[in-house]
């Protein structure tokens, strides 16, 4: 396996998939990325993101039912494979890594003065 | 089956289904429609088709387009590519002609964008109205004694009775400006603050009847109903009161010394129609019952609102009865008869023109010429595109032939032709929207409005018509080229080039005809308006300012302030008047003298003191001006200008002749005696011929001050003639203003037309010179061997120079000999508006010719000096 890369909205969209279980497909990722992070999530971006995780092997998807809502277009579901959930745990790793190094001084800054 | 309505919008769906990914398809048009139909409900149908166009759009990225993945697919896509590319590198490799037909291009659809807007603005007057075909003015036309006028305004009570006696009219408002007829602005104080209004109007409450305007603020049937109420639009009761709501308090209007209480707030009236409104006062006790009632004069604008638009002739048809029964009382007392006139409301603002307009009005000749320079300016840039590719493609015959030999069918060749177009106008409508931008200043600091041409729709509309343009310069290569014939092509034999040469030719020849007949008119616009500088009005204007007595004090004090300015240093004479060259005159039925019989006969009038003769200039040609303080001149005396003195009939001397226009107590009439004869002077703009005009002595008062000071710095006088009006503290500010600035003012639209001609008239040249030098240039170095042999066979530089000038200068004078005819019919028509007209002489006329033409040689010359100088073997080597 390669050198893990996962952007921030990459990051974001994997863990969505992941709260969401096993109802995530694009509409409900997309409510559930602007509830919580309160931004505007454009169809766009969502479906490029979802692509090029599949591409890399981070989710996987299965064809859903079809409703009437939806006009009988079925939904696809997906869901977070070992490699994505390999990927995730590694960024965050990281992410703590970083957090650890950081000298408690550089935020209590204004205090000390 | 689901309801319909639910569906998004078909056709930016079959754009989604277009270009994305086949094996997503399916699934994000479900997440599309599920989000479409949430924000149907939640939020409304144009939320929702914004955001669902908004989504696609978005979705047009990279990742998600993918054309070709169809079974189906021919490989059209690499196809497309390859055109695409060919494309840009026929226009990169010719990047001369390119850039010529870019600039070109680029400029005239930039501009012709902004002057259609503009157009277009001009014919949206009144569109904002939504029963706009069914409200009409009023209008009368009298002929009074010989004097026939038409008037935008009718008697008071005419409205009123149109609407109790025919049931056509379904309601009506009268409309009368604060200030009389000359400016309907007002002021206004509130907390001890001053606000100049716009336009205020003293309305009928059933005004919101006919002009549909949606209240902010209080009820629309009832707002106007009592006396001493006005409503405000939203941006004056802002202006004044900031954040809190008007309805309640009062205001006071200092025209009235009164305070008027707000009763409502409508919404902003838009800039695009004849009568604008800030502010709408109460009719309903306004004015005396007397003054209500009176049914000659033309005093109120009114408008009526029919059931239905055809009713107009209704109207006109059952005036004669009407005026039987109303005014032909009153009417034939003064020798008069009138006719109704109905106008269209849409109709005022560019084809009314009548007297005692709302505002002035636009010049429809004006828009007129700008719509045609707006197409020209688009036709001249395409004919240029059209004359290069025409030329240019001759050369791609061996690639089109290669690509027939491989398999490429006719429309094959079409599309690739049409694909290079649109490369090419797409890239030219990147530009010119560069260009808009750069522009756009200086263009509404002309035009005096905004068109917006950067929101949504119009740019749409733009795109939309320079791509079809596109499509259609596209049509003529694409169909020439596609229909060579395989072997012809491939052997390089050059059938057809003479064919498509005559087609250039005429091109070219129409578009310099164009550009030169813009130029020639440009050049009688600005011969006329010098012209017209020129032109003797009768009276001085420079050094004149005319400084407004509105404020009642002022105004009472005219004699006292006048002695006071004339002490001034600095001033030569100074006069008080109700009247002043520059602004429309009132117009009064005089019974004049002739043989014993007393005729009645219209005149226009004004009222001045002693010294207005003196003070503009004003020749008495016979007997004498009126003498300082004769109450006998007051108010039996009178004076006339020569124009009055021939259509009085007093052609054997006007001195001691009698008329009479109105009557004492006892109802007997008084009569005045003429004093003295003016020398003719025009009062309006030199549209009109002089009109007969009578004046009168008065004493006392006046509304305005002029003041004649000698030439030099004028700013102490006027600084202390301020001072000198300041002292009796009047209420309204003072304003003041050269006459000559005034008078200029009348010509506003031709200076309008004459400063965006000048521009354009540069353009057209530039762009049509352009399209020259690229023909040229390109017949240049096909015929470039053919130079060097008769270079290397003794040709001399001369001899090479003429043979490339003989054939434009034939082009060029053919352009010439079609341009001054039409050149001259247009002008006369724009002339015939004035009654003082010029047009430039032949000579003028044929100087101006000759410099176009030695210009666009000149220019040219380049071209041809290189190669009649280039040494021939550097051509013929290359064989």
């Amino acid at each position: 396996m390669g050198r893990i890369q996962l952007g921030e909205f990459e990051e974001i969209v994997m863990l969505t998939v992941g709260i969401l279980y096993d109802s995530a497909y694009g509409v409900s990722i997309k409510k559930e990325i602007e509830e919580r992070q309160s931004r505007k999530v454009s169809v766009g971006a969502l479906q490029t993101a979802l692509k090029r995780l599949e591409k890399k092997g981070y989710l996987k998807s299965k064809e859903g039912e079809s409703t009437k809502e939806r006009a009988g277009r079925p939904k696809k579901y997906f869901s977070i494979t070992a490699e994505g959930k390999e990927a995730l745990k590694v960024t965050r790793d990281n992410r703590n890594a970083m957090w650890d190094a950081i000298p408690d001084v550089s935020f209590d800054l204004k205090i000390s003065i | 089956m689901e309801p319909d309505n639910q569906h998004p919008p078909k056709l930016i769906m079959a754009f989604f289904r277009w270009f994305c990914h086949k094996d997503l398809r399916k699934y994000v048009e479900g997440d599309l429609i599920e989000l479409y139909r949430d924000r149907l409900l939640n939020r409304g149908r144009i939320v929702a088709n914004w955001r669902f166009f908004i989504d696609v759009l978005l979705l047009f990225r990279p990742g998600i387009i993918d054309f070709a993945k169809d079974i189906y697919s021919n490989n059209n896509k690499d196809m497309l590519i390859n055109y695409v590319k060919v494309g840009a590198r026929n226009l990169w490799k010719d990047r001369f002609y390119t850039g010529i037909n870019l600039f070109g291009l680029s400029v005239g659809l930039a501009f012709s964008f902004l002057i259609l807007l503009l157009v277009n603005y001009e014919f949206s007057y009144e569109n904002f109205y939504p029963n706009k075909e069914v409200v009409k003015r009023l209008g009368v036309h009298y002929n009074i004694g010989g004097k026939e006028d038409t008037y935008s305004n009718v008697p008071r009570p005419m409205a009123p009775s149109f609407f109790q006696e025919f049931p056509e009219v379904a309601s009506f408002t009268r409309v009368a400006g604060m200030n009389g007829l000359e400016t309907h602005k007002a002021n206004f104080k509130h907390n001890e603050v001053f606000f100049e209004s716009g336009d205020v109007f003293i309305v009928d409450s059933t005004f919101f009847n006919v002009f549909d305007r949606t209240l902010i603020e209080g009820n629309i049937k009832t707002v106007l109903n009592r006396p001493n109420t006005m409503v405000l639009s939203e941006g004056l009761a802002k202006k004044i009161f900031g954040d809190i709501n008007p309805v309640g308090k009062s205001l006071e209007v200092l025209e009235r010394n009164k305070k008027f209480e707000i009763t409502g707030v409508f919404e902003d009236v838009p800039n695009n129609t004849h009568l604008p409104f800030e502010a709408l006062v109460s009719w309903n006790g306004y004015y005396d019952e007397e003054v209500n009632s009176r049914w000659y004069g033309a005093h109120v604008y009114s408008y009526v609102r029919l059931h239905e638009a055809y009713q107009a002739n209704n109207l006109i048809e059952k005036f004669p009865d009407f005026f039987n029964t109303h005014m032909k009382e009153a009417f034939d007392l003064i020798n008069g008869t009138a006719d109704l006139v109905v106008q269209d409301i849409e109709d005022i603002h560019l084809k009314s023109n009548l007297t005692w307009e709302v505002n002035k009005n636009g010049d429809l000749a004006s828009v007129y010429v700008l719509l045609a320079i707006g197409v020209f300016l688009v036709f001249i840039a395409l004919v240029n595109y059209l004359n290069l590719s025409l030329a240019r493609n001759s050369l791609r015959k061996k690639e089109i032939s290669v690509r027939k030999v491989i398999g490429a069918s006719r429309l094959n060749i079409s599309g690739q032709f049409l694909i290079e177009t649109l490369l090419f106008t797409t890239l030219a409508f990147a530009l010119s929207l560069f260009i808009v931008k750069l522009i756009y200043g200086e263009f509404q600091s002309i035009a005096g409005v905004d068109v917006t041409p950067f929101s949504l729709d119009h740019l749409m509309v733009f795109a939309l018509v320079t791509l079809s343009l596109g499509v259609l310069i596209s049509i003529y290569p694409s169909a020439i080229l596609s229909s060579i014939r395989l072997v012809e092509g491939l052997k390089g034999r050059n059938k057809s080039t003479r064919e498509s040469g005559r087609l250039q030719q005429g091109l070219v020849v129409l578009q310099f005809a164009i550009s030169t007949i813009v130029i020639l008119f440009t050049f009688v616009i600005r011969n006329q308006l010098v012209y017209m500088s020129g032109v003797d009005l009768g009276f001085e204007k420079d050094n004149v300012i005319v400084f407004h007595l509105e404020d009642s004090v002022l105004s009472a004090n005219s004699e006292l302030i006048k002695e006071r300015i004339k002490t001034v240093s600095g001033v030569t004479d100074a006069s008080f008047s109700s009247n002043r060259p520059g602004v429309n005159l009132n117009h009064t039925i005089l019974s004049v003298e002739d043989n014993g019989e007393y005729n009645a006969v219209g005149s226009q009038f004004m009222q001045v003191d002693h010294d207005f003769a003196n003070t503009i200039g004003l020749q008495v040609l016979e007997g004498r001006s009126f003498i300082k303080g004769s109450v006998q001149d007051a108010d039996f005396g009178f004076m006339i200008n020569e124009t009055a003195k021939a259509k009085f009939g007093w052609d054997d001397g006007a001195i001691g002749k009698k008329m009479f226009f109105q009557n004492d107590d006892d109802g007997n009439p008084i009569y005045m005696t003429a004093v003295g004869v003016f020398k003719d002077f025009n009062v309006g703009s030199l549209h009109n011929s002089v009109q007969p005009v009578t004046v009168f002595y008065n004493r006392e008062f006046g509304d305005q001050m002029l003041v004649r000071l000698s030439s030099g710095s004028h700013r102490m006088a006027v600084t202390e003639i301020e001072g000198i009006m300041n002292e009796l503290s009047p209420q309204l500010p003072i304003r003041h203003d050269y006459l000559e600035l005034e008078l200029d003012r009348l010509y506003s639209d031709e200076k309008r037309l004459l400063k965006s001609m000048s521009y354009l008239s540069a353009l057209t040249i530039i762009i049509s010179v352009l399209g020259f030098i690229g023909l040229l240039s390109f017949a240049i170095s096909k015929r470039q061997s053919e130079v060097g042999i008769r270079k290397v066979l003794g040709a001399s530089v001369g001899s090479v120079t003429f043979l490339f000038y003989r054939q434009i200068l034939v082009l060029i004078l053919a352009a010439e000999a079609v341009a001054v005819p039409v050149n001259y019919v247009i002008s006369d028509q724009w002339l015939s508006s004035f009654q003082y007209r010029s047009f430039p002489s032949i000579l003028e006329l044929g100087l101006v010719l000759l410099i176009i033409v030695v210009l666009s040689m000149g220019i040219m010359g380049f071209q041809v000096l290189k190669v009649a100088y280039m040494n021939p073997v550097d051509v013929i080597k290359e064989e």
